[in-house]
Formats: structure tokens, C-alpha cells, sequence
């Protein structure tokens, strides 16, 4: 743009138009001059007299007239001199008008900074790029950084007025949030390394030495849930601070300030704390507490860990006392239940307080195992909580409330290590109830079943779904026995047999005694009917099972039915005929074995309520020198006596010991079937692989003893399905 | 398959166009210049901004320049104008190849700054005299390609400001010229692509030029014994090097004090472990091309930094053992040179990009890979790869791209790339991967291209890659693939890229073309496609790219079908049974630039034409 | 489309005041004045295609031009600026994407124009 020059033809030469050669050697200093004017005038809000066109122009022409490097100077030094005195307009202000004056300053230097831009813009287009110099816009911020924010009678100033005013607002007080988020917002303005050398850094440590003394006091005076709720509240504090007047990226910085002053350094002492710390949370079921608890420490490293590690140690010492207090091991259903009750309560804890932290669920799940295990009866009284559920306790239950429950009992049961024991004591508990027509919900059994099956497959619940199989197959054969023989029976007693398979059933042989003639007689009947029916079949009378009903007529003549066992009806049958036998007689005649015939005269004869006998002399023991009678006094104010026998519901040490060594017994050929898959697979294995593997694969049913391995391993060697390696004897090859 | 339709992969390394542009094709080497590069004449602003279509208003500078450019001949002398508009009406001569050695004269002493004639036609000696009147205001040079001589380059040392100049493929400079450099001192980007004049002694030129931050002598053969004049280029950032085959371990000696190197191409050097170990102290490393040098794992101890003495000499024992065996042609050096590594390194941790494609590793030492946790760009193709080293790429978890082009690595494998959620590009071309393999994948949701062509993937397996919908390109090139496998992909509509090749893919098949619309690119030449399958592919607007040869039942309908497809850049109809008289459906296809029809029913003379006649934008004919 | 005062010094400010320097509303007018004093009034919007333009009209601090509605000039010739303006209307058309024929430009204003262009960034 040639200004002021010779006015051009219209008609178009090439050579017409000359690039204009600058004869004022001047020429850069008055357009500079100019310029620089403009700039002051600006600066004091002036603008409103000068013309953008011309002042454009101006800059134009000498960056074209290649003058960009003085205008580029120029601008530079007229701003910095401008911003020195401002800087003293700054620093003349007194007390709280000084973070004003500087914004206010700051708001002028914006608005001259974009008018100088946009006046210079061709500078800015064409020389600030060819140049490699820093465009106008950010130059005017460097240079507010470098002669305002770092004067050094301003920079110290302004970090101590903005932290005082921080100090301020924790302590209460209100301050001007407006002007702090325009401070603190020029701060960012002016790049991410001024807001943080600047103000960030030594506002963050402050903030750390602030907590770190305040954390002190709240330690000392606090019990541990006050303290927590003050974190948080100090935690919200800040960080709602940051949305106000702060860069987002300081957040997680002033956080992780907070929660390492506030819960990081202080975390062992605080779930230790003595009368309020977590123990004394879980036990009081603190949701609230333990919920803040679990969100403030999970701020920190290693803080749900610290929670985790102490409720851990916790559960597993309670529960250790809970399966070792020999109090506790008398009522077996009260043990269970007791359990469950411990699991509810921690699962609802995790539920409410720790956010279903698997790691918690995984920490309660395997203290659960470690002191279930404790007590080697804990399959036992698991089986015996079931069996008491499914007689009596589910009577009037929905459906979904025996879910509930049973859900409940699988959960225990996963906890067992040692689940063959459970089977077997569970076969014999259900056998009792199949047997004597205690179950009270055919769909809940069959539900506990599905559950034993999903757990630990087909093999576990083979035989016990054989068992339901047997009653119903009894059911059948029973009314096509009457239905094929009915005139042949006439008036005898109405029989009602359970046929069993062998082995399904946890049936001990045990000679049978010797049954009254009636009852023989259709027995025989029985027999012969079945076994014309089904052939080959052998029918073994298990004489200790089963019960009776018979009527009895005493003294007075008033009429009972009584409901006895197998071995009470022989008894009593004896009555008909005599009116007093000695215990030997007894004996003599029925051939019951002398325990079982033990209980069984103790029920008749000393139960108050149930004394159909009467025994001399009289005491509570049954010995072999008593002498039993009718007993026609007895009364009752019920018509249909039952007359249980006096059975320890739990099993008797002896008994204990003699279930023990059937599940060991059971094992041997489970182990020795898994080291026979092993080892075809693998050929050759050295012991401690083979015990290692066996263990990986029973151990969803027990524990295997790693002794017992090795004597199975001996008897496989002996029988010839392994051998030991000739070199190296610590080596087993597999044979044939 | 045939002899035309086999594709054999090249075994010359291909050039990674991703990190640098692309040259023009006059006399480079790169075959992908077809799709990358657009004519000069495209640039032209009338067309650009005026006249048909719609697009950004043309600004009344653009309008200004065009206009003057069209009434050149009209001017004697810009010199009159400002040095910024005598600039764009200069770049816009260039890019509208409308520059002759008599307009350049209207330039003499116009001040310019950038003289771009890189590959231009006929620029020589003559043209340097008003190249170099531009004097101190001259800042950067291309005369790549040119007819410049020695005498033309001398020139050159009026502008002592230049800041940048690029003269690849002079092949009329010789040494001698080379020394006017010396007093280029300001230069701060120099490159000498393919040039027989950058000898050993001639590199003494460069001891000088301090300034350097890029030097690219890609292709001179006569560099080794060069580098020790390099040694002083304190402020060298990225070097390329790459098929300077006659570079050995001794030359790379000289570079292990430039601490700010961040790129660094040596692909098809002969350089081994040893050489490598003096790259230990380039921290600032961010790329590294090694592809197709001799080295072992062991270099890798050096790359990631992990290593430690006693393991580096075991694995010497085996590495000397490999090359024997396997790289007869390098043992004779690799043999005698010293174990490499022998203390722990400051490693190369920084690096981003890392290339080891045909360098012959073995899994052995592959462990050192975990420490390269910056990595985004891995290129592990045509080595000795097996599932056990990709255990190692576990920890990559930046990693973008991996490529495994023909390793030893199966279904077992993958499971160790589950966790690399940034993954955009699966390289496992060749490789024994099959459809079990990809459920490990599946969970990739940011891969955007997977090739597995030549593996054992069957149909079964396109369900596991289904769902990744971010797939943008997929290379199905193996027979087991068939029409049930193609179905599974329809979700995938975001392809752009589908190469089903050698896929047995009919015309039922071609339905699923429709899920496809994005799609860029398209071949399918398993044979089995007949002009009845081509109406699926009509309506895919977008191709640039179709390659339906082979496909022997294909006929003149074909043409007629496709004629709307006026995107097509590219089109392969090799084998078909198209004619003469189909061709004049091809009129429509204005961009077209690469046209095949071996082995069809056509004449050389008609084809060429309507390369005449009706599509000047085609460059590439087959037959020729 | 374009106002063309009829001579030099002809001044009509007052009902130019209406928007004086509202930020974002390209609404009203501007007047253009050549070196030898020809107006041209025309629409904010137009003028503001030219980036030099649009600063200046948008400028904080209330420069002259945003008070008086009008901008001088005096190294832009009369034929020049119309030019311009017809420039900055053409812009406008094809920008909202209707068919546009070509812009035409006179070969002897073609440098002349390309520095008035560039002045004005446009």
C-alpha cells in the first residue's frame, strides 16, 4: 500500500505501479512515533480520539517496509514501561485494596492488550512468524508476568494475601470470592507454570502443615467417629473450595494433601482407637461411621487394607471363640444359627457401609473358612441346623422364606473343607427323617438336593436322591400289595414297609430281632409278594428302624394309641402275654442288642408322661437286674401318645468316632482314584507333584491328609498299578 | 492361482508413510504414491475454490493470485511487489506447473523466501541464478529431482541465511559440489536422498553446519567412514539413514554423543548388536527404525535399558549360535564382535516408536521389551516371534500398533495382548493364529484395523471380532473365509477397508456389501463373483479402491454396473471377461488413476485410447 | 448492493449511530470512504468478511470507526474499494452456498487489488 503517493492511471502497464522507495529517512520514527502514542493513550483509556484505519495503516506500512523488528521493539519496551508503572500503582495500594488494585489493573492491561493486538494484527500475521518472537497477545501476558506478578514487591505480597484469605475461609470467616476467582484465574491466564510455582506449590504446603496440626488437635480431643466426620467435612471443604476459585487440576492435589495430613498418616491410630475405633464399630453395627470410615480411607493407599486387615483379625478371632466355646457345641442348632447370624450381620455391614467391596466379601468369605474349620464338628451341626429346619422349623414357611434359609446353609457349607463328612452325616439325618415321616416339605428337600448338586455335582447326591426314589417306589409297591392281597390280610395290622436299596441308605447290618407273630405273619406275606414280583431280590428286615401304632387299654379302661418304635413294639407286645418280665427275659425273647434294648426300656419305663411300663426298682437307669411291668395307672391327657426313644440327638463321642472312620474309610478309594487319573495322564510324577495335584482335586469335597496319600500310594505300588522309578525313587511311573 | 493373481508381499522393506510424507513419484521409489499424492494442477485455486462444486470461499487474495498467474505473461518484474505476494504468486506458478525458466526471470531480486521446486520439470543450473538472487532473504530450497549440477549448487553461497535445503536425487551434484555447504551454517534442515555425492571425505562439509536439526541422506551408498563429521551436530533431532547398506556397527560410534536425536532411521543397515550398544545414551530416543539389520534379541537389553551382565552374556552364547546357523551371510562380522552388553544401560525408555521388522530376532531375550513401557508403534514382523515372547508386550499398555507379519505366534499368544486397550492396528499376517485365538480380542475396543490374512481363521472366529466396532479396516485374505463368515461382520459399519482377496466370497455373499457403506476400498477376487454379485458393490459410493479380478465370469456388465462409482481412484479387473466394448462405461470415472485389465478381452490401442481421449487423470495402465 | 455517496466530504452520520461497537451483532451498517472520498455503505456483515475489518469494528476501547460508523481510506482508491465491496457481498453469496458465477477481476487492478486484499486480510 503505497499512502500518499502519486495517484495511479487506470489503465493497466506493467511497470506502473512502483513499489514505493522510502526517500524520509524519518519515515520509521514518526509512524513509530505514532504508534507509541497510540499505545499510551490506550493505556489511559484515551482510545476513543484515534482512528483504528490509521493506526493499522501505520503498523502495516513498517512491517512491509520491513520496520516489523522496531515496531516488534517498539511495542515491547512502551509496554514494559507501562507496566512498571502500574506495578507501582500496585504496590502503593494499602492493605485489602491491593489484590483490588491488581485486578482492576489486570481487567485494564486485558482490554489495552487486545486493542493493541487487533491495531498490530499484520504484525502479528505476517512478521511475528517469519521472526520466530512470541505473538503480541501472549507477549503482553509475559510481560505482566514478568514485570507484575514477579516484582519482587508484588509477588510475595500477592501469595501471602491469597493464602491469609484462604487461612481465613477454613477458619470461618467470609471472604471475597469473586476477586479471588479473578486472581487466581489471571494466574492461569498467564500459564500452567505461574498458577503452580507462583501460588499452587506453596499453597499446597501450606494446606499440609495447616492439616498436619489441625489433625493433631482432632486426634487428641476426638473419639475416632467425630474425627472421620470432620475430615470429611474438611475433604468437601476444599474441594468445593476448588470449584469456586481454583484451577480444576488442583483438585486431586489438594485432596491428596488432605487425605494423606488428614487419614494417611493418622489411619493406624485411628481403627485402633480404644472404645471407638472399628472393632467397636462393627460391633455396634456403626453403617454410618464405618461408611465414612471406608470412603475416606479408600482415598489413601493401603487404606482399605488397613480396614480389611483389622475386621479380619477381628471375624476370626470372635469366630474362633464362637466354634471353640465348649458352651456352644451343646445345642448344635443354636451353634449354626449363631453363624449365620455373625454372617448376616458383616454381610449387611459390607453391603451398607463398604459398597460390596469384593476384597471385604473375600476377606469375610475366607475368615468364615478359616474358623468354621476349627471345629471338626462344624459338618456335623451344619447337617444336624438343616435337619432341625426341615422337621419342624419350616412348618408354616413359604416357599422363598426356606430358600432363604437353605441359601443360607449352602453358604456355611461352602466354607467346609471337610464336605464328605457333611454328606455322610446329612445321608443319616435324612434317612432318619424319610424314614419316620418326619419331613415336613417334600419340595424343600428335594430343593436342599438341587443346591448339594450344583455345589458338588451329580456324585455327591446320587445316593441321596436314591433315598427319595426308594419312598416313592415303597409308596407304589405298597398299594399294589393291598390292592392284589387285601381279602388274603383280612383284619391284622396294616403294614407299611420302606424298601431300601443297599447302599443307598447309611444302613449298619444289624441282626434282626425277633418280631410278634402277627406282625411276622404279614411280614411273610410281604415277602413272598415282593419277591414274586422281583425276582432275585434279597429282603433284609432292618428291625432297628421303623415304628408302630398300637392300641393299648389300661387300667381304667381308658384307650391310647401309642406310637413306638420297632423295638418298643416288641416289647410291649410281650406285655399281652405276661404282666412282668426281668430285663434278661426281655432280652431273651425279642433279641434286641443290648444298648438299643437299653434306651428303649428307658423310654418306656422312665419318661414321665410316656410310662407305659413300670419298672422295678425304680431309677433312672436301666440295669440288667430290673424287673418291668404293665403299668396301668398310666394316664395322659392325650389319646395318641408318642413314645420317642431317648436318642442323644447329637451324635455320642463314640458314635462320633465310628463316623469318622466310615468318612475315612470312604475317602481311601476317592484318593486312589485320583492318583490312578493322575497318573495315567502324567505317567510319571514325583510325590510331592502327585500330593499336590490329588489335593487340587478332592479338595472341593475334603481336605486330603497328606499321610493317607502316601499310604494309598504304597497300596497302589503293592497292587501294581504304579512303581517306583529305579533311579530315582522319589519318582512313580504309572503301570499297565 | 495363477501367476498375475498370487501377491507376492515385496521383500524390499516397505517405507513407513505414516511418519513422514510421502514424495512425489517422479523418481522415488515408493509404489504408494498412486493414492497419497494428487497432481500439481489439482491445487489450482480456480478449481479449488471457483467453478464447480462447493468447498471454502475462496479469499480475494487466492482470487488475486490466481488471476495474476493467469495473466503471467503479462508481467516482467514482481520485484516491485511486497516479498509476501510475489511469494504466493510464485508457489501458485509451482503448483499449477505453469513456472518456465523465462517466468522465473520476473522473480529475479524479489526477496522470496521459500523456492520450492522439488521434482519440478526442467529446473537446472539455469534456473539457480534467479534462485539465488533471492540473496540473504532465501530461507529454504527444493530442488529435489532437478538437472542441478555442481556449479548450479555454488550458486547457493550468496544466501548464507538458508535455513532448509533439500536437493534428493541430484544425481548431477558430486562431491565436489558438497562443499559450498560448509558455509550454509544457518541450515537447520538438510537433505541429500539418493546421492552419490555424500562420499566419506565429501561429509567434511557438515562438521560445519552446527545448526542442523535434520538430516536425511536416505540412500547414499558412500556414507560409511562419513559419520565421524557428524559427531559435532549437538543439536541433530531426527537423522534418517535407511538403506545406507553400507553403514556398519564402526559408523554408528559417532552418533552416541548426539543426546538429542528423537528420530533415528537405520533400516537395512549392517548393523548389529554391537553397533546398537552405542545407542545407549540417546535418552531422548522417541523412534527407531532397525528394520532388516542383522541383530539378535540381545539388542533390546540395550533398547529397553533392563539389562544386567550376567545375562547378557549368556545370551551371547546362543546369539552366536543363531547367526551361524541363520545369517550366514552376516556371521562372518557379528562373529568376532565383542559381547554387547556389559553393564547396565541408561536404555532407550523414551522410545514411541520402534521397528524390528525382518531383523531375524529370536524369542530369546524378548523379556526386555517390558521396559519399554512408552512404546505406541511395534513393529515385530518377519522375526522369529513366538507366543512366549508376547508375554513380554503384557506391560506395553500404550502400545497403538503391533505387527507380527509372519511370526511364529498362534491362539496361545493373543492372550497376552488382552490388556492392550489402546490398540488400534493387529498385524497377524502369516502367522498361526486361528479362530480360538481371536476371543482374546475381543475386548480391543479401540482396534480400528486387524489383517489376518494367510492364518487358520475360519468363519467361526469373525463372531469374536463382531463387535468391535471400531474397526475400520479388515484383511480377510485366506480361503477358509466364506459367505457365513462375511455375515457375522455386518455390524461393522464402519469399514472402510475390507480386503476379502482370496476369500470365498459369491455372489450371495456380496449382499452383505450393502451393511458396508463407508467402505473405501473393496477387493474380492476369489473367483466366484458374477455380474449379478457386482450389484452390490454399484451402490458404494465411497470406493476409491476396487479390485475385483480373477473373478473370470465377470463381463462388460460389470463396467456398466460400477460407472457410478465415480470416487474410484483405482480399479483391477484383471482376468475378467470385460471387452473392448465395455469401456466406454469407464468415461464417467474422472479420477480414476490406475487402471488394469491384464488378460482381459481389451486392446492396448483402445485402452490407451481412452487414456487419451477421456480420462487424463490416469497415470497407470495395465497391459502398458 | 452497494451505496456510492455522490461526493467527496458528503457526510450523513447521524443515522449510522445506531450500533455503535455492539461486540457480536454484525446488524446495520458501515460506511467505507475512499482515498478520494467516495462512500460506501455497506452492511456489517459484508465488511466484516475482511478480517482487518472485523477487528477493527470489533475492537474494545471504542476506536473512532466504531463511534462514527464510518472508516477512511486514504490509501484505497475509489475503484478499488468498490471492488472490495463487491467482493464482500460475492463472499457472502457463495458462502451460503447458492450458485455463484465467477468473480471477476480486471487484469490492470489485479496487484493493486491483491495489496488492498491483503491490507484487509480477505
Amino acid at each position: 500500500m503505497s499512502g500518499g503517493g502519486p495517484p495511479r492511471k487506470r489503465n493497466f502497464k506493467i511497470e506502473l505501479f512502483k513499489h514505493r522507495v522510502e526517500l524520509d529517512p524519518k519515515y520509521a520514527e514518526r509512524t513509530w512515533k505514532v504508534l507509541e502514542h497510540a499505545i499510551h493513550e490506550i493505556y489511559n483509556h484515551n482510545a476513543s480520539g484515534l482512528s483504528f484505519e490509521e493506526l493499522y495503516r501505520s503498523a502495516y506500512n513498517m512491517v512491509l517496509h520491513k520496520y516489523g523488528e522496531k515496531l516488534y521493539d517498539g511495542l515491547e519496551s512502551t509496554m514494559t514501561w507501562r507496566l512498571k508503572e502500574i506495578s507501582k500503582s500496585i504496590e502503593a495500594a494499602q492493605g485489602g485494596l491491593f489484590l483490588e488494585e491488581l485486578n482492576t489493573k489486570w481487567m485494564d492491561h486485558n482490554k489495552a492488550l487486545q486493542m493493541i493486538r487487533d491495531i498490530l494484527m499484520y504484525m502479528d500475521r505476517t512478521y511475528v512468524p517469519q521472526s520466530r518472537r512470541t505473538p503480541v497477545h501472549e507477549l503482553g501476558l509475559n510481560l505482566w508476568r514478568d514485570h507484575i506478578i514477579h516484582s519482587p514487591m508484588i509477588h510475595s505480597r500477592l501469595l501471602d494475601t491469597l493464602l491469609d484469605l484462604i487461612h481465613r475461609e477454613r477458619m470461618g470467616e467470609m471472604i471475597n470470592r469473586g476477586l479471588m476467582r479473578s486472581i487466581t484465574k489471571m494466574l492461569m491466564d498467564l500459564g500452567a507454570a505461574v498458577y503452580q510455582d507462583d501460588f499452587e506449590k506453596p499453597f499446597l504446603e501450606v494446606t499440609a502443615s495447616f492439616y498436619s496440626g489441625e489433625s493433631q488437635e482432632f486426634i487428641e480431643c476426638c473419639d475416632c467417629g467425630n474425627y472421620l466426620k470432620k475430615s470429611e467435612r474438611r475433604l468437601n471443604e476444599e474441594m468445593e473450595r476448588v470449584s469456586h476459585y481454583l484451577d480444576a487440576g488442583t483438585e486431586a492435589k489438594i485432596t491428596s494433601v488432605v487425605e494423606k495430613e488428614m487419614i494417611a498418616n493418622h489411619m493406624h491410630r485411628l481403627v485402633h482407637m480404644e472404645n471407638s475405633g472399628l472393632v467397636n464399630m462393627l460391633v455396634d453395627d456403626k453403617y454410618d461411621d464405618l461408611a465414612r470410615m471406608y470412603n475416606l480411607f479408600r482415598r489413601v493407599s493401603d487404606g482399605l487394607s488397613t480396614i480389611r486387615d483389622v475386621m479380619t483379625s477381628y471375624l476370626r478371632e470372635t469366630g474362633k471363640q464362637l466354634v471353640t466355646d465348649p458352651e456352644r457345641l451343646k445345642d448344635p442348632v443354636e451353634f449354626v444359627q449363631r453363624l449365620l447370624n455373625e454372617k448376616d450381620k458383616h454381610d449387611k455391614i459390607i453391603n451398607v457401609a463398604f459398597g460390596n467391596d469384593k476384597t471385604f466379601q473375600n476377606a469375610l468369605n475366607s475368615s468364615f473358612e478359616y474358623f468354621i474349620n476349627l471345629n471338626n464338628r462344624s459338618p456335623e451341626f451344619i447337617s444336624l441346623y438343616v435337619d432341625d429346619k426341615l422337621r419342624k422349623g419350616l412348618k408354616g414357611a413359604t416357599e422363598e422364606d426356606v430358600e432363604v434359609i437353605l441359601d443360607k446353609v449352602m453358604m456355611l457349607f461352602r466354607y467346609l473343607q471337610e464336605k464328605d463328612v457333611f454328606e455322610k452325616y446329612y445321608k443319616q439325618h435324612l434317612a432318619k427323617r424319610l424314614l419316620s415321616g418326619k419331613t415336613v416339605s417334600d419340595d424343600a428337600e428335594r430343593s436342599m438336593i438341587v443346591k448339594l448338586k450344583t455345589e458338588c455335582g451329580y456324585q455327591f447326591t446320587s445316593k441321596l436322591e436314591g433315598m427319595f426314589t426308594d419312598m416313592k417306589t415303597s409308596q407304589d409297591t405298597m398299594i399294589d400289595f393291598y390292592a392284589k392281597k387285601s381279602e388274603e390280610l383280612g383284619d391284622g395290622p396294616t403294614l407299611d414297609v420302606h424298601i431300601l436299596t443297599t447302599g443307598s441308605w447309611p444302613t449298619q447290618p444289624c441282626p434282626p430281632c425277633n418280631l410278634p407273630t402277627e406282625i411276622l405273619t404279614i411280614c411273610d406275606k410281604f415277602r413272598t409278594y415282593y419277591l414274586g414280583t422281583h425276582n432275585g431280590r434279597r429282603l433284609t428286615w432292618q428291625t432297628n428302624m421303623g415304628t408302630a401304632d398300637i392300641k393299648a387299654t389300661f387300667g381304667k379302661g381308658q384307650k391310647h394309641e401309642l406310637n413306638v418304635s420297632t423295638y418298643q413294639m416288641c416289647v410291649l407286645m410281650l406285655f399281652n402275654s405276661t404282666d412282668g418280665l426281668t430285663y434278661k427275659d426281655i432280652e431273651q425273647d425279642t433279641a434286641i442288642p443290648a444298648s438299643d434294648l437299653k434306651r428303649c426300656l428307658q423310654s418306656l419305663a422312665c419318661v414321665k408322661g410316656k410310662n407305659v411300663l413300670r419298672k422295678e426298682p425304680m431309677s433312672k437307669d436301666i440295669s440288667e437286674d430290673d424287673t418291668f411291668y404293665f403299668n396301668d395307672k398310666f394316664t395322659s391327657k392325650l389319646v395318641k401318645v408318642k413314645i420317642g426313644t431317648v436318642v442323644a440327638q447329637k451324635e455320642s463321642e463314640p458314635e462320633k468316632q465310628e463316623t469318622r472312620q466310615r468318612v475315612e474309610e470312604d475317602r481311601k478309594p476317592q484318593i486312589e482314584a485320583a492318583i490312578v487319573r493322575i497318573m495315567k495322564s502324567r505317567r510319571v510324577l514325583d510325590h510331592n507333584s502327585i500330593v499336590a495335584e490329588v489335593t487340587k482335586q478332592l479338595q472341593a469335597r475334603f481336605m486330603p491328609n497328606p499321610v493317607v496319600i502316601k499310604k494309598r500310594i504304597e497300596s497302589l505300588i503293592e497292587r501294581e498299578f504304579l512303581e517306583r522309578d529305579k533311579a530315582d525313587r522319589k519318582l512313580y511311573r504309572y503301570l499297565a | 492361482m495363477g501367476g498375475v493373481c498370487s501377491r507376492k508381499r515385496s521383500q524390499l522393506v516397505h517405507e513407513d508413510d505414516s511418519f513422514q510424507t510421502s514424495s512425489r513419484f517422479s523418481k522415488t521409489s515408493s509404489l504408494k504414491w498412486l493414492l497419497l499424492t494428487l497432481p500439481r494442477s489439482n491445487s489450482d485455486v480456480s478449481r479449488k475454490g471457483q467453478g464447480k462444486g462447493p468447498g471454502r470461499c475462496p479469499s480475494l487474495m487466492e482470487l488475486c493470485v490466481a488471476k495474476a498467474c493467469e495473466d503471467i505473461n503479462k508481467y516482467s518484474s514482481f520485484s516491485v511487489l511486497p516479498r509476501d505476494l510475489s511469494q504466493q504468486i510464485f508457489n501458485e506458478l509451482v503448483a499449477s506447473n505453469r513456472l518456465t525458466e523465462t517466468l522465473l526471470e520476473t522473480f529475479r531480486d524479489c526477496a522470496l523466501q521459500d523456492i520450492d521446486l522439488g521434482e519440478y520439470p526442467g529446473v537446472n543450473d539455469a534456473w539457480m541464478e534467479v534462485v539465488a538472487s533471492q540473496r540473504h532473504s532465501l530461507l529454504s530450497v527444493d530442488i529435489s529431482c532437478s538437472e542441478v549440477t555442481d556449479n548450479g549448487l555454488y550458486l547457493l553461497r550468496d544466501c548464507p541465511n538458508m535455513q532448509s535445503l533439500a536437493c534428493n536425487y541430484c544425481d548431477l551434484i558430486s562431491e565436489h559440489g558438497l562443499g559450498i555447504l560448509s558455509g550454509l551454517s544457518s541450515l537447520t534442515s538438510l537433505s541429500f536422498k539418493r546421492s552419490d555425492g555424500v562420499t566419506a571425505e565429501a561429509m567434511e562439509a557438515f562438521a560445519n553446519l552446527v545448526n542442523l536439526v535434520n538430516l536425511d541422506l536416505e540412500r547414499c551408498l558412500k556414507v560409511h567412514g562419513g559419520l565421524v563429521h557428524l559427531k559435532g551436530l549437538r543439536n541433530l533431532e531426527s537423522l534418517n539413514m535407511r538403506y545406507c547398506n553400507n553403514i556398519a556397527d564402526s559408523d554408528i560410534k559417532y552418533l552416541s554423543d548426539l543426546t538429542n536425536l528423537k528420530e533415528l532411521q537405520l533400516s537395512c543397515c549392517r548393523i548389529t548388536d554391537l553397533g546398537v550398544s552405542y545407542l545407549r545414551g540417546l535418552s531422548k530416543l522417541t523412534q527407531l527404525n532397525l528394520e532388516g539389520c542383522p541383530l539378535t534379541a540381545a539388542c533390546l537389553e540395550t533398547i529397553s535399558g533392563l539389562a544386567t551382565f550376567i545375562n547378557s552374556v549368556l545370551r551371547y552364547k546362543w546369539w552366536q549360535f543363531s547367526h551361524l546357523s541363520k545369517h550366514l551371510i552376516a556371521s562372518g562380522e557379528t562373529i568376532k564382535t565383542q559381547p554387547c552388553v556389559s553393564f547396565p544401560f541408561v536404555g532407550l525408555a523414551s522410545l514411541v516408536v520402534l521397528n524390528l521388522s525382518r531383523c531375524g530376532i529370536y524369542g530369546e531375550g524378548c523379556e526386555s521389551f517390558q521396559g519399554l513401557k512408552k512404546l505406541k508403534v511395534l513393529n515385530l514382523g518377519f522375526n522369529n516371534i513366538t507366543d512366549y515372547c508376547l508375554a513380554h508386550l503384557k506391560e506395553l499398555i500404550n502400545l497403538e500398533s503391533l505387527n507380527l507379519d509372519s511370526c511364529k505366534v498362534g491362539d496361545e499368544g493373543l492372550i497376552h495382548l488382552k490388556g492392550l486397550m489402546l490398540l488400534k492396528s493387529l498385524e497377524l499376517s502369516d502367522t498361526e493364529v486361528g479362530s480360538s485365538g481371536l476371543q482374546h480380542l475381543s475386548g480391543l475396543r479401540n482396534l480400528e484395523s486387524i489383517n489376518l490374512s494367510f492364518t487358520l481363521v475360519t468363519d467361526i472366529g469373525m463372531k469374536k471380532i463382531s463387535a468391535l466396532n471400531s474397526l475400520k479396516s479388515v484383511n480377510l485374505d485366506n480361503r477358509q473365509i466364506t459367505d457365513v463368515g462375511l455375515a457375522t461382520l455386518t455390524s461393522l459399519t464402519g469399514l472402510t477397508h475390507l480386503d476379502l482377496f482370496g476369500a470365498r466370497i459369491t455372489d450371495y455373499g456380496t449382499s452383505c456389501f450393502r451393511f458396508f457403506k463407508n467402505l473405501e476400498s473393496l477387493e474380492v477376487c476369489g473367483g466366484l463373483i458374477t455380474d449379478a454379485g457386482v450389484k452390490n458393490i454399484k451402490d458404494l459410493k465411497a470406493l476409491k479402491q476396487l479390485n475385483l479380478s480373477q473373478n473370470v465370469n465377470l463381463t462388460d456388465k460389470t463396467l456398466e454396473l460400477i460407472s457410478g462409482l465415480t470416487a474410484l481412484v483405482s480399479l483391477n479387473v484383471s482376468n475378467t471377461r470385460v471387452s473392448n466394448a465395455g469401456l466406454r462405461h469407464l468415461k464417467d470415472l474422472q479420477n480414476l488413476r490406475s487402471l488394469s485389465l491384464d488378460s482381459c478381452r481389451v486392446t492396448t490401442s483402445e485402452v490407451k485410447k481412452l487414456q487419451a481421449t477421456v480420462l487424463p487423470n490416469l497415470i497407470s495402465v495395465r497391459p502398458e | 448492493m452497494l451505496g456510492k455517496g455522490e461526493a467527496p466530504g458528503h457526510q450523513t452520520p447521524a443515522h449510522l449511530h445506531k450500533d455503535d461497537g455492539d461486540d457480536d451483532a454484525p446488524s446495520g451498517v458501515v460506511k467505507l470512504i475512499s482515498a478520494e472520498g467516495f462512500e460506501f455503505v455497506v452492511d456489517k456483515k459484508a465488511a466484516m468478511v475482511s478480517n482487518t475489518l472485523r477487528n477493527m469494528l470489533t475492537s474494545p476501547g471504542g476506536f473512532s470507526e466504531t463511534r462514527e460508523g464510518e472508516v477512511r481510506f486514504p490509501e484505497i482508491s475509489t475503484p478499488i474499494l468498490e471492488k472490495i465491496c463487491q467482493y464482500f457481498y460475492w463472499s457472502l453469496h457463495y458462502s451460503s452456498g447458492k450458485e455463484t458465477s465467477e468473480f471477476q477481476i480486471e487484469p490492470e487492478i489485479t496487484l493493486e487489488l491483491m495489496m488492498a486484499a491483503n491490507y484487509l486480510d480477505t
